[in-house]
């Protein structure tokens, strides 16, 4: 991403928790007014040094003056004081030495490539001279210290700002020790790496900012959302080890995610291990071997603790958690809620059920500290999230417990929004929509959007026409939706390829073939690619053949899945394969997706064409869409259409009619009812030879039937 | 025999295990280069961690159901670990393990979270076999705990000493070793599992899987006592 504030002279404000509330008004106001590039972090961070954790109470990274820590002191007036002040200057300043010297970017040779400076606040000035290095002042001296701080260049602020921001160690980044040529798909991917790693503003302040009270976290699948969250939960224990913090979600695999990612975030922070007492990773629901946060619920408040096989029998498979949480919460309105909580954030939001947030918000202490992050969307089917007023349930007023989410007292914000897609290059998007609903279907759209304002939420803006229904429009997608690298490293026509083969053997030939190709002279590793099985009956079958394929070419591969795990889909030296269901939630730089006809099907159209998206968008930088057969090749006409509207969706907003039908129509069929459709359409075409060469005449049918059927044939025709 | 030649060989045992159903899921092996030694394993191999748990314990199954560190997962939850050694081209080492599922398995390994179903059935079978075990409940036991030890047949040749003989197979106990006449080759191994521990399979490909014959390495006082002899065929 471009590095929109060094250009503009711009400060940036990331709001933690503040200690000292004047002071810092007084310091937002005093910098405001110095032409600034960068960052000011509030409350932030908490430098792990090995005695004991070290706060710092702001923090300034900008390209005129590198790195200044500001602390504020009530008091400088006697020599005793000065000297203390001198002494807590070297604590931060060594902590401060010791985190960035670790980045190598950041070292010139055996010492910091950049100065650090620790400037004390006091309401007045110091009296007499300081010792060496030591600065205090008052916010009024403020400018013309600062003045005197060298500049640092744009690379090694970049570097600064990677390093405290952590996202260095977050996704550990890959060493790519293969890469050599400049331009190779490796070298491309060691770029989009290393702009990652200068996490985006929109990141960094949604995972510091903590209001007093509940906060809400959206953004489309990619944005970095549950990074924000393990972020700020680590953040948050920190700041508050005595906290009672839960962090909480619906698919047991995170539960690993967000203990890696946790537990590196508080080394960065504390150097020590989190106190998982006091921070503790709960699902949802839990299960005989986990507790959960509905069972610990439940049991504090002495309610009976149901399990999954009462719940599937009193309620439906679908609602199980929906009906026992129904069930809890009326229990715990009954008597005076046990609050316990501290802090809760969930992640999945959209994958629980309503009554779960108000037993949360019911089983948390004032000021109800609850963050709830979710995916605008996960997939096509448009599902709308509870709105706050809703999702907490009321007062006894009839009110709604959390009316709005305007930002609090202190500023920070309730409402965060994650804009920018990073998993994903913008056709690989528009693609995905497009395949997705069927936009450039002969036959016309698939699905679409209950709301059509989804549009903008996934990115999109009207080029064109009007976003209503009955409306032509044109939607293109907004650049700010995407980093500006991708448009920068990578081309639409590489980025998104379909590929029709004569047989599947064809197939699996070429695709064995690309992967040597990528790994030799594309200098990418094996656990850059994916190969995704779009059709789940015969994954098994494939992934022999692909194998076979792929030892040909010298290549091992292995089958991702029952491991339970979502981080073990990529092996050393060797290629994934794997079916859509375990791909969802992981992403790979080349993706291969085989036998993608089956998306074609007539018989499943919304999971087909479901299937297809969530394919297209595990890929971080290139797609290859490869079928066989005339399904393979009408979705391979979509997609020119896609490139010959140049990357924008044209189409028509049906009417609410219109979508009523579109619901009637394309609807995945059964198993039973697909081997109806095909009885009857074997019996329809000998019918038809019949009569076309004579063997059966009109008049041997019912006139009634006849007649119907011309009727029912041509208004369909029609339509 | 060459590292790549392993390499195939597994990828096509896994090719088989898949189109024959046998196997849920198989990882296929990788060359791990260090100088002249190139160890031929499962990409995931950890060989550290392969001693942190009890030889034949449930913690270690399920260790390498969870870390992956297997080639192939039976379809009855059985792991099968096919891992060579070699200085140059030369064979200097082996690990092929039979590892049987300590669970009869209730819903066959067919789930697309195994791993998962595996703890729960086995949190469900612990509980019942202390229910039956230390109370009169009426708790009706199913009784899917099953006393089972892995078969590893190991070949170290430069670890060699009259109480570590150069192959060997690993029954029971890490430190019962098994005297074996020579390194034993992948056919050698996956006739012996297939054959003798599925013989209900009528899979010919696995019962019948070339052989390759290296040297003997048996020493003549390992053959004064129990050991395990296998003879080439003329042809």
């Amino acid at each position: 991403m471009r590095p929109r504030s060094t250009t503009t002279h711009m400060l940036e404000l990331v709001t933690g928790q503040s200690r000292n509330a004047p002071a810092e008004r007084e310091l937002i106001r005093v910098l405001h007014t110095v032409p600034l590039s960068g960052t000011l972090y509030i409350g932030y961070p908490i430098i792990g040094s090995t005695d004991e954790p070290v706060t710092v109470d702001a923090l300034l990274t900008t390209t005129e003056h590198g790195v200044v820590i500001f602390d504020y002191a009530g008091d400088a007036s006697s020599p005793e004081l000065i000297s203390q002040i001198s002494d807590h200057q070297n604590d931060i300043h060594a902590a401060i030495y010791q985190k960035l010297f670790s980045h190598k970017p950041l070292r010139s040779g055996r010492i910091l490539a950049i100065p650090v400076q620790v400037i004390t606040l006091t309401p007045i000035d110091p009296p007499g001279s300081l010792p060496a290095e030591t600065i205090i002042t008052t916010a009024g001296g403020l400018r013309s210290v600062l003045e005197a701080l060298p500049s640092i260049s744009t690379d090694l602020f970049r570097s600064v700002n990677a390093a405290i921001q952590r996202i260095a160690t977050i996704k550990p980044a890959n060493k790519r020790m293969k890469v050599s040529k400049s331009g190779s798909r490796g070298a491309i991917m060691q770029r989009i790496e290393r702009e990652i790693a200068n996490l985006d503003q929109w990141q960094k302040k949604a995972a510091i900012e903590s209001p007093d009270g509940p906060q809400r976290i959206r953004g489309l699948a990619g944005s970095g959302k549950t990074v924000v969250l393990a972020l700020k939960a680590a953040y948050l224990h920190a700041r508050n080890p005595q906290w009672n913090i839960i962090v909480t979600f619906n698919t047991r695999a995170l539960y690993q995610q967000f203990q890696d990612l946790i537990r590196r975030f508080c080394f960065e922070q504390l150097n020590d291990e989190p106190d998982w007492s006091k921070l503790r990773l709960l699902h949802a629901w839990g299960s005989g071997r986990q507790p959960g946060v509905y069972s610990e619920i439940a049991s504090l408040n002495g309610l009976v603790v149901r399990d999954f096989a009462y719940a599937r029998q009193t309620f439906s498979y679908a609602t199980a958690f929906g009906g026992v949480c129904d069930e809890l919460l009326a229990g715990v309105k009954s008597r005076t809620p046990t609050e316990i909580f501290d802090a809760v954030l969930i992640d999945e939001a959209q994958d629980l059920p309503p009554s779960f947030f108000e037993l949360i918000y019911l089983s948390t202490r004032d000021p109800k500290r609850i963050v709830w992050a979710y995916d605008e969307l996960q997939n096509l089917g448009a599902y709308t999230m509870v709105p706050p007023a809703e999702l907490f349930g009321s007062k006894a007023d009839g009110s709604p417990r959390v009316a709005d989410l305007q930002p609090d007292a202190t500023g920070a914000r309730r409402d965060i929004i994650l804009p920018v897609c990073y998993r994903n290059t913008p056709w690989a998007l528009t693609a995905a929509h497009s395949l997705g609903f069927g936009i450039y279907r002969r036959e016309g759209l698939i699905q679409f959007f209950d709301d059509p304002n989804l549009w903008f939420d996934v990115g999109y803006a009207v080029a064109e026409g009007a976003l209503e229904p009955g409306a032509e429009v044109t939607l293109a997608r907004r650049p700010d939706a995407s980093p500006a690298y991708f448009r920068e490293l990578l081309t639409p026509d590489d980025a998104v390829q379909f590929h029709t083969f004569n047989t599947k053997q064809e197939q699996v030939t070429w695709v064995a073939q690309q992967i040597k190709h990528n790994v030799t002279e594309d200098e990418l590793d094996e656990k850059d690619i994916v190969v995704i099985l779009a059709d789940a009956l015969t994954a098994k079958k494939e992934a022999a053949r692909l194998i076979e394929a792929l030892d040909l070419q010298g290549l091992s591969a292995h089958l991702a899945g029952v491991t339970g795990s979502v981080d073990q889909l990529f092996e050393d030296g060797s290629i994934a394969i794997t079916g859509i269901f375990r791909a969802k939630g992981n992403e790979a730089p080349m993706v291969y997706i085989v036998n993608a006809d089956y998306c074609a099907s007539p018989y499943i159209p919304i999971k087909g064409r479901n299937t297809l998206f969530t394919a297209i968008t595990r890929s971080r930088a290139w797609a290859r869409v490869c079928g066989t057969g005339s399904g393979m090749a009408s979705l391979t006409a979509e997609l020119q259409a896609v490139r010959d509207n140049e990357y924008r969706l044209r189409f028509r907003v049906p009417t609410t009619e219109e979508l009523g039908k579109l619901r009637r129509i394309h609807r995945d069929m059964s198993k039973a009812e697909i081997e109806e459709v095909e009885r009857i359409q074997t019996a329809l075409t000998a019918f038809s030879n019949k009569l076309k060469t004579g063997e059966i005449a009109k008049e041997h049918l019912p006139k009634e039937l006849i007649r119907d059927l011309a009727t029912l044939l041509k208004s369909d025709d029609e339509e | 025999m060459t590292p790549s030649d392993v390499r195939s060989e597994v990828s096509r045992l896994n090719v088989t295990l898949l189109e024959s159903n046998v196997a849920i899921n198989v990882n296929g092996s990788v060359l791990k280069r260090n100088g002249s030694n190139v160890l031929v394993t499962w990409p995931n191999a950890s060989l550290s961690a392969l001693s942190d748990h009890v030889f034949g314990s449930l913690q270690e199954y399920r260790h390498f159901l969870r870390h992956r560190e297997y080639t192939a997962l039976l379809t009855d939850g059985a792991l099968l670990q096919l891992s060579y050694s070699f200085d140059h081209d030369d064979v200097v080492g082996h690990r092929l393990c039979y590892y049987p599922c300590p669970l009869v398995l209730k819903s066959g390994g067919t789930s697309a979270s195994f791993i998962d179903d595996f703890d729960d059935q086995l949190a469900g079978e612990l509980e019942a076999q202390h229910a039956v075990l230390y109370a009169s409940s009426r708790v009706d036991p199913i009784f899917g705990l099953r006393l089972r030890g892995p078969l590893r047949f190991d070949f170290d040749a430069r670890n060699y000493s009259p109480h570590h003989s150069a192959s060997h197979l690993h029954l029971l106990q890490d430190d019962s070793r098994w005297p074996i006449y020579g390194p034993v080759s992948i056919g050698h191994f996956v006739r012996f599992v297939f054959r003798h521990f599925y013989p209900y399979l009528e899979v010919a490909a696995l019962r019948e899987w070339p052989l390759r014959h290296g040297g003997r390495t048996v020493t003549a006082s390992e053959e004064y006592e129990l050991f395990i002899e296998c003879r080439q065929q003329l042809r």
